[in-house]
């Protein structure tokens, strides 16, 4: 994939309605954003659908993108998951495609794996976010994260983790607070 | 909610931002952050902090295909010419030829107006004998409609008249609100959300009374819209 540095200038170019430049962010971006929220929708149909309503969001709102707040791959994975989540919420995931395991899991929750290697290449930001990830209890991180590439709500991670549901409350409450404490020291 | 309690408003943006908000205080906060600027700046601090997740997710292979649909629903001009300006379009709406007359008077006399205000005239028609029902107009940011009723209806006291919007090229809709069914007018604000997918296909249906705008529509769209830009005027 394309730097951010590229990124952004791809989407400063989309404020200015240059078409070609919005079919490279997409060239450069499609999969990974398609992973993302297929992840969460977990049928193709869907993902694609979520894609298409991103993908206009992003082309209308490119000039609301400040490099200054957010990385670019940042603030367009904010607006897939958004349209992505409001998808499930409205009940239109396939019934009891939460409750399935997943064959591979998320790879932060690996410390083995490859995944956070290539991420902390290549932003300074992201390798922050991986340490505080790994500075909360493995149970509250592992919750957090299934809420977040899963799409699972309270009760739906409850199930999946056999873990009350006051405990999965307070392990998310408690793990967010953390986690904006350890990102936020100077 | 106690949205000025600092630590409250706080958790909400974060659990908003992760996802795990959901239902009646999923869409109630939304309506809270269009609201309080303190908390658009805690949403956006948390979707700054949690969605450098996003390069973690594993990429997945594009559909084929997906590029020429996102194409086609922000670029592509309709090949033919809009339904209002085709012959089939007039000649079902003359079907209902007291309706057309109806319609041309209400459209001479909100001439003076749309001459300041460019935008688009909506009329909605009964899907099964064309009936001319509702009228609508909106200025170009479409922020809200001027909606009348044209032709009173007869339903149950608990029965109400839903307007959906179809975004161009999606097969989602969402409720934009409820019309007047007995005669009445009425200005109807537009989400600000909303606006930057409009025009799209407006689609009527008639639904239970309740308290909140249901998610899906229970039937098939008994009425359909269609827009009609003010220009040359």
């Amino acid at each position: 994939m394309a730097s951010s540095e590229e990124l952004a200038d791809l989407l400063a170019r989309c404020a200015l309605s240059d078409r070609r430049a919005f079919e490279r962010l997409y060239r450069e971006t499609g999969a990974q954003l398609f992973g993302l929220v297929l992840r969460i929708v977990r049928d193709r149909e869907l993902a694609g659908e979520v894609l298409q309503e991103g993908y206009f969001k992003i082309w209308k709102r490119a000039a609301d993108f400040d490099a200054a707040r957010a990385g670019p791959l940042t603030w367009m994975g904010a607006i897939m998951r958004h349209q992505a989540i409001d998808l499930l919420r409205r009940g239109e995931r396939p019934a009891g495609a939460a409750a399935q395991p997943l064959n591979e899991e998320v790879h932060w929750l690996a410390d083995e794996a490859a995944g956070p290697q290539e991420l902390t290449d290549r932003d300074q930001e992201s390798r922050r976010l991986h340490d505080c990830l790994g500075q909360l209890d493995e149970a509250p991180r592992r919750a957090m994260l299934l809420a977040y590439f899963d799409g699972l709500t309270h009760e739906e991670l409850a199930r999946r983790l056999n873990t009350p549901l006051g405990t999965i409350k307070s392990w998310i409450r408690r793990g967010l607070l953390r986690l904006k404490n350890c990102l936020d020291e100077p | 909610m106690r949205y000025h309690d600092p630590r409250l408003g706080e958790l909400l943006a974060a659990e908003y931002v992760l996802g795990t908000l959901q239902g009646q205080a999923r869409r109630r906060f939304e309506g809270l952050v269009q609201a309080h600027p303190d908390l658009r700046r805690r949403v956006r601090d948390w979707e700054r902090r949690l969605n450098r997740l996003a390069w973690a997710a594993a990429p997945a292979t594009l559909p084929a295909g997906l590029w020429q649909a996102v194409e086609r629903r922000l670029f592509a001009e309709p090949a033919r010419a809009p339904r209002w300006e085709r012959l089939a379009f007039w000649r079902a709406l003359a079907l209902g030829s007291t309706a057309l007359a109806g319609l041309l008077m209400v459209l001479l006399m909100m001439l003076p107006a749309l001459r300041q205000a460019p935008g688009y005239v909506v009329v909605i028609h009964d899907n099964a004998s064309h009936e001319l029902v509702w009228m609508a107009s909106t200025s170009a940011d479409m922020a809200k409609f001027y909606i009348k009723n044209t032709k009173p209806m007869d339903m149950p006291g608990d029965n109400r008249c839903l307007l959906w919007l179809q975004p161009r090229g999606s097969q989602q809709v969402y409720a934009l609100g409820v019309l007047p069914a007995r005669g009445g007018d009425m200005l109807l604000p537009v989400d600000e959300k909303m606006r930057a997918l409009l025009p799209g296909r407006l689609l009527v249906t008639v639904e239970q009374a309740g308290a909140d705008l249901p998610q899906h529509p229970s039937g098939p769209a008994r009425f359909v819209g269609e827009w009609m830009p003010v220009k040359g005027i």
